[in-house]
Parts: structure tokens; C-alpha cells; sequence
């Protein structure tokens, strides 16, 4: 009895079960549509765009967005769009100082293997509540924010403030990116391994030349963790001249100065090693380009391909 | 029982198994909705750039519109636009890219700098959001003449009106109307109830006070008058337009409300007196020099003289008359603050050389200047019926004017010296010294009204 009633119910769950598949089944077959839901708009390219093209795109697939994108932007500060003419010209900035620099010292595949693939403008600096602002900013290893770019014309006649605002960044981001590649020696970590100090670094007594100097980090800010550091190290060093070095390297005094030579020569070692590039030719490479960009040599707004 | 749940178990399964297999999910659009937005898009850009159109933005930043609004204009080609504002002045133009994307449904944005219409976006150490304005819009509908745009972080709803005059006609007209906002306050009945409007010009911001509510909203200028951010009901009325009308000098003296046609008052601030409360006949006391015991001479004198002041420059300027024998003295019309105005100015000539009225600062160092920008401007004792004035320095020099002097120059401003001819001597002061050309402590004068 037990046994029939088992039976009576399996062939009914057997039916229901049946039901539910027939009824799920579809009664027809939609065809797929051939156009993509996905509209690109058709934009006509302007003199700019094509250069960049030639430029930027084509040899490197770098793709250097200077027009506004909401989703590029950092949704925690008020931004506003760069200046046309003036990105013009930190194109041409970015690509004779930096990218043609890494060409020159670590060969073309080195530059279009790693260096990075998107640059995204904006034309204030991001300001903060308390009256500072950030000068650019790196994602991911991939994108570089430049900031700041409606301010070029002011500074593109000195290679202090031009270094100090707009090129550092990048050669500290794309420092960055060539960690995550290959990282750098664990040997680094330990040379300053009680002088790091956190988010503190921008505050007092942290933030004073002379104190972060004489305690062995070249920067403010490579006091927050050892990877700034090491990107801070490499940055500092191709962007600043020797006698700038020198300089830094007399208020560090005996002790810090030691400290500041010793993380450098890992890092010396870690890119000659890693990536095959000396940091002294890349510097004096970094520093005659300077030289030429300063007198005048490039024209920033030709947009002749 | 077990019949009964298989009985229900059929059922359902029928239930199931009768499921329609029609064929009726005919799409509510043609096309997908990307091809829409791509489309709608399309029929912005071509309205935006259609008939080489001069638009009328009106843009108001800030969530609350805390700010005002501000006329802007944009003409846009396929992918450049240029603009103006009356913030820059009508004749600067800016040109820079726009384009149409689909971030945010259909979105206007304008995505290079520009100089003029980031203006109210662009931050600061000292004001790090800017003023909360915004560069990016979804446009909300797109008609010949009219486009309803969103802003895309504050909600604001603004419009885009086609032009039918030139941008800077539009600007310059929107200037004329600003300079003519004297009032601090505007009173009447809308609706047959008592309204008063209190105006905040630096904001552009109207509290308006009915007998039972407060209302607060922002306007735009336009060249008949006011438009507000958004209608609002005053009285059971909607309003959102008024229109202005001037006296002669071009000072809004009333306010058309356009819904109802009704006529709201201006109040003018303290001590301001309209262009024509001036003309007429007047006594003038003023210092002039006497001889002392010792012969010599010092300002010891008060001179008194019949002087009119008549309309010169309609709402801009009169004429003094009585005072000088040989020239009228110009006194300009001061809008802004409702005075009079009495500024270094060429009385005459001698020869080919130019006789000046100098402002002149006895008491502050006793420098004299031809400059025109320097002077004295009235100041009113506040009474309707027997007005009388004063004089005081009128601050655009660092030389505090307190009396005027006839100085002689060249053709070419080359100073000569102090003027001596006795025959240029005021009406009613010394008369037969070339110190009769002087009026002392001129800031001590009372011009009574008769």
C-alpha cells in the first residue's frame, strides 16, 4: 500500500516536473539583432585628435583624453575641463620629456610595453577643503590624472614648477607600474624601515625639508610608505639636476644623506637589472630635453603630422 | 484528501501546460534604446546648431540657486561654441568644444575649458567647489526655439532660448536694465493684496512677502525686466516675469508684474534723490575771502548768490548757472547713489590755453588736479519739502577735495599756474583778487533749494 502510494506520487512529480520543463520551454526563437545595442557616436576628428592618433595611439596605444569624461573624473572634488591649446601643449610636454626619454634609454618596446596607457586632463588642481590641492594622481597602474593643465602657460617656462606640478607625477606613477611588473628588491624596505610614518607625512614636523632630509627620505611623502619611497627616489632623481641633488643631499647632512645613497643605489641596481635602464643617462637624457623644451627648441602647439 | 491534492496538482499542471505560446511581446519601441538615445541626440546637435542660432542660456549654479542667474550666449558649429556673458562684458568672446554624450541619459557637455562658461565650476584654494556650478546638462527636450536642459549635479532646470538679435544686443540691453536697479525694494498690491519685494542685486534674489507667505527666488535679467528661476505663486497668481519701467535718468522707478499687469513701486534707499528732484532755483552759501586786520586776505567771508541748476544731458547731467559770470558749471547726475556731482572740468578758455575748475584739498596737503574722475558729490539733508545741500569728496582720489580753484594750462595739460583773471571772479565772493576765483571749503556750502 505504502509502495503504491510512493508510486502514485513519483509519477505525478514525473508529470509536474515534465509540466514545468514544457512550459518553460520558449515558443519560439528570437533572432539576434545584428546591430550592437552599443552606439559609437560618430565624432569627426580634429587636428588635435589626429595627432594624437599618430602620436600617442598608434606607436603606443597610449590613448592622452583631454576632453572631459565625468566617468574619468574624481567625484570627491569639483573639477573642470582642460584648456584646449594648453593640452596641446602638455601633449607634446609629456611625450618629448617622458615617453621619448624612456625610448631614448630603454628602447621603444620598453616605452610601449609599460609605460602607461591612459593620461586623463583635467584643468584645475583638486582642491580640498582646507586650501591644498592634489597635482595629479595614477590608477591601477594604468591611468595617469594630470591636473592642473589651464595653469600650463604659467609654468611651462620653468623646469622647476614644470617638473614639480605636471612631470614628476608621471615619473613616479609609471615607477609604480614597473613595481607591479617586477617588484622591487625586498632589501629597500628595510634601509628606512623606522621612518615611515603613515597618512602624518604632510603634517608638521614631518613636512619640514630639513627634517625629512636629515632622517634619509628625499620627499615629504616618501616618509608614508617604503613603494613611495621607492617611487619618490626614482622621480626625484631623473627629474632634478645634480647640483639640485647635491643641494638636498647638504641639508640631509652625513647621516641622512648615507641612508638617501643607499636606497638610490637599489634602485640604481633594481632598473638597471629589471628593466635594463641606467638612471644617470636617463636623468641626462631627461635633463637636455629639459634644456631643449626651456629654449624654446620644440614647438608645443605644432600639430602638423 | 489524495484525491483532492491531485485534483489540485492537475490543475496547476494544466495551468502550466496551457501556457500562452502567442505570440505577443511586440516591442513598445522600434528601435533599442540606444538607438533612440543616439537619435535624440542627433536632433539636439542639428537643432543646437541649426540656422547659425544665437542661444540664450540662462544658467543658475548651485542646488538652491544661491547665486542668481546669469545671461549667457552660445552659437555652436559642429563641434566649437562660442560664448559670451554679461558677466564678461559683451564684446569677449570665448570659443571652445562641446559634444553630445550619453553618460546620463542625453547629456550636453561642454568639455574644454572655457574661459566664460566655467566660470561658476571652476574652484579654488578659497572656494574649493567653485560656486557649485555645473558645465554638464541632460537635455530634457529640444524644440525649435527652446531647450529644457537639467543640470546634471544640481537638478536645476534651465532653458536655452533662441535669440532673435545679436548676442551682444542682447547683452548690452541686459547691462542697461542692471544699471538701472537702484531700488532696494519694491511694493504694491499683486492681485488686489499687498506684496512687497525685498531685492538682493549682489545675488540676485527677490524675498517676496505677501500677507501670508514668504517666498524667496532667484531672477535673471532680461531686457524687459526680470525673469525668475522658476514660476511662483503670489497672491494666487503665478508669476515668473516682470517688466521695468525707468524714469528719465534710466532708474527703475516701477515694476509691471506681466501675468497681471499689476504695477509694484520702487523703493529707493536712503538719501537717493531721482534726476528730477534737482533742477530748479537756489541760494548758494559759500566761503569766500575777506581781508583780515592785517591786510591780508583769508576766509573769513560768506558769500550768498541767486543760482539755478537746469537740465543739461537728459538723466546724465545740468548745468549751474549764476554762480560762474563767464561758464556754466557742468554738475553730473550720479544714478547710483542719487547725488549731484561736481568734478574738475574746463569752465573756459584764454587764449588757447584751457581755464580748469580744479578739485582742490586745502585741508589735505592743498593738491589741486584737473582730473576729471575727482570732485565732490551733494549730500541731502533728507528733507521733501525744503531740500538743501551739502558737498563732500567723492573718494576717487586719495587728496580728500574740499574746495575747487580756476587753474590755467595748456592746450595740452601742461599746468600754467593758478588763473588770475579778475574778470572770471565768482558771483558774490571777493571780487577784485584773483583770490575770487577760489571757492574755499567749498564741502562748507549750502545749496538751498526756493
Amino acid at each position: 500500500m505504502i509502495k503504491s502510494v510512493m508510486k502514485k506520487n513519483i509519477i505525478i512529480y514525473v508529470s509536474l516536473f515534465a509540466a514545468v520543463v514544457i512550459s518553460l520551454t520558449a515558443c519560439s526563437e528570437d533572432k539576434l539583432d545584428k546591430d550592437s545595442v552599443i552606439a559609437v557616436p560618430n565624432k569627426e576628428k580634429n587636428a588635435f585628435d589626429k595627432w594624437l592618433e599618430v602620436n600617442y595611439v598608434q606607436p603606443y596605444n597610449i590613448s592622452f583624453k583631454y576632453r572631459y569624461e565625468e566617468i574619468e573624473a574624481d567625484f570627491n572634488y569639483y573639477t573642470i575641463p582642460a584648456d584646449y591649446d594648453q593640452a596641446v601643449e602638455l601633449a607634446h610636454i609629456v611625450k618629448y620629456i617622458c615617453i621619448d626619454s624612456y625610448n631614448e634609454v630603454g628602447g621603444v618596446d620598453f616605452t610601449r610595453k609599460n609605460f602607461p596607457k591612459e593620461f586623463f586632463l583635467i584643468g584645475e588642481w583638486e582642491y580640498e577643503n582646507n586650501g591644498t590641492y592634489i597635482l595629479g594622481t595614477a590608477e591601477g597602474g594604468k591611468k595617469i590624472l594630470l591636473s592642473g593643465v589651464n595653469y600650463l602657460d604659467t609654468y611651462k617656462n620653468s623646469i622647476y614648477e614644470l617638473t614639480g606640478k605636471y612631470l614628476k607625477t608621471i615619473h613616479h606613477e609609471f615607477t609604480h607600474i614597473l613595481n607591479q611588473t617586477v617588484p622591487m628588491p625586498t632589501d629597500f624596505q628595510f634601509v628606512s624601515e623606522k621612518t615611515y610614518i603613515g597618512s602624518v607625512w604632510n603634517t608638521s614636523p614631518y613636512n619640514d625639508a630639513a627634517y625629512y632630509l636629515s632622517k634619509g627620505h628625499i620627499s615629504a611623502y616618501s616618509q608614508q610608505v617604503h613603494t613611495e619611497d621607492f617611487a619618490e627616489m626614482m622621480s626625484m632623481y631623473v627629474c632634478y639636476n645634480e647640483a639640485q641633488w647635491q643641494s638636498w643631499m647638504t641639508t640631509a647632512g652625513e647621516e641622512g644623506a648615507a641612508l638617501i645613497e643607499e636606497k638610490l643605489s637599489i634602485v640604481r641596481r633594481y632598473m638597471k637589472d629589471s628593466w635594463g635602464i641606467d638612471i644617470d643617462e636617463l636623468r641626462d637624457v631627461i635633463q637636455r630635453r629639459e634644456a631643449d623644451l626651456i629654449s624654446g627648441k620644440i614647438d608645443l602647439a605644432d600639430l602638423s603630422i | 484528501m489524495k484525491n483532492k491534492i491531485f485534483g489540485i496538482l492537475m490543475i496547476l499542471v494544466s495551468a502550466m501546460a496551457l501556457h500562452s505560446c502567442l505570440l505577443d511581446d511586440d516591442e513598445v519601441f522600434s528601435e533599442s534604446a540606444s538607438a533612440r538615445l543616439a537619435a535624440f541626440n542627433q536632433e539636439v546637435r542639428e537643432t543646437l546648431t541649426s540656422g547659425n542660432a544665437t542661444w540664450l542660456f540662462e544658467i543658475y549654479p548651485e542646488v538652491n540657486q544661491q547665486y542668481g542667474g546669469y545671461a549667457f550666449s552660445l552659437v555652436f558649429d559642429q563641434s566649437k561654441v562660442a560664448v559670451r556673458s554679461e558677466l564678461f562684458g559683451a564684446d569677449k568672446e570665448v570659443v571652445s568644444l562641446w559634444k553630445m554624450t550619453t553618460d546620463d541619459g542625453p547629456v550636453l557637455s561642454f568639455d574644454t575649458y572655457n574661459e566664460i562658461l566655467h566660470l561658476f565650476s571652476t574652484p579654488s584654494s578659497s572656494m574649493y567647489q567653485a560656486y557649485q556650478g555645473e558645465f554638464e546638462w541632460v537635455v530634457e527636450s529640444a524644440e525649435q526655439d527652446l531647450v529644457r536642459l537639467r543640470g546634471k549635479k544640481t537638478g536645476n532646470i534651465l532653458y536655452m532660448r533662441r535669440l532673435t538679435e545679436s548676442a551682444e544686443d542682447y547683452l548690452n540691453k541686459i547691462s542697461e536694465v542692471e544699471e538701472s536697479i537702484i531700488m532696494t525694494a519694491l511694493s504694491g498690491k499683486i492681485n488686489s493684496k499687498d506684496v512687497s519685494f525685498l531685492i538682493d542685486t549682489d545675488n540676485r534674489q527677490f524675498d517676496i512677502f505677501t500677507q501670508t507667505d514668504t517666498i524667496s527666488v532667484a531672477y535673471t535679467i532680461t531686457p524687459e525686466g526680470f525673469r525668475f528661476y522658476k514660476s511662483v505663486d503670489i497672491n494666487g497668481v503665478a508669476v515668473s516675469e516682470m517688466s521695468v519701467n525707468t524714469d528719465q535718468a534710466g532708474a527703475i522707478e516701477s515694476v509691471a508684474v506681466k501675468a497681471t499687469g499689476d504695477l509694484l513701486s520702487a523703493v529707493f534707499p536712503e538719501g537717493w534723490r531721482p534726476y528730477d528732484a534737482f533742477p530748479g532755483d537756489y541760494t548758494l552759501y559759500y566761503y569766500t575771502y575777506g581781508l583780515n586786520d592785517k591786510n591780508r586776505y583769508e576766509v573769513n567771508t560768506v558769500a550768498q548768490v541767486d543760482v539755478q541748476i537746469v537740465q543739461d544731458v537728459i538723466g546724465k547731467s545740468y548745468l549751474l548757472k549764476g554762480l560762474s559770470p563767464n561758464a556754466d558749471i557742468v554738475l553730473s547726475y550720479v544714478k547710483s547713489k542719487g547725488v549731484l556731482g561736481i568734478n574738475s572740468q574746463v569752465l573756459g578758455k584764454n587764449g588757447d590755453n584751457n581755464v580748469w575748475l580744479c578739485a582742490w584739498g586745502i585741508d589735505d596737503g592743498g593738491n589741486l588736479s584737473w582730473s576729471t574722475d575727482y570732485g565732490m558729490v551733494s549730500v541731502w539733508n533728507g528733507d521733501e519739502e525744503n531740500p538743501e545741500y551739502g558737498f563732500e569728496d567723492n573718494g576717487n582720489w586719495t587728496t580728500s577735495v574740499d574746495s575747487f580753484i580756476l587753474w590755467e594750462t595748456t592746450a595740452t595739460g601742461t599746468s600754467i599756474g593758478v588763473f588770475g583773471d579778475t574778470s572770471w571772479n565768482f558771483v558774490g565772493g571777493v571780487q577784485g583778487s584773483s583770490y575770487g576765483n577760489r571757492l574755499p571749503y567749498f564741502s562748507e556750502c549750502a545749496l538751498v533749494k526756493k
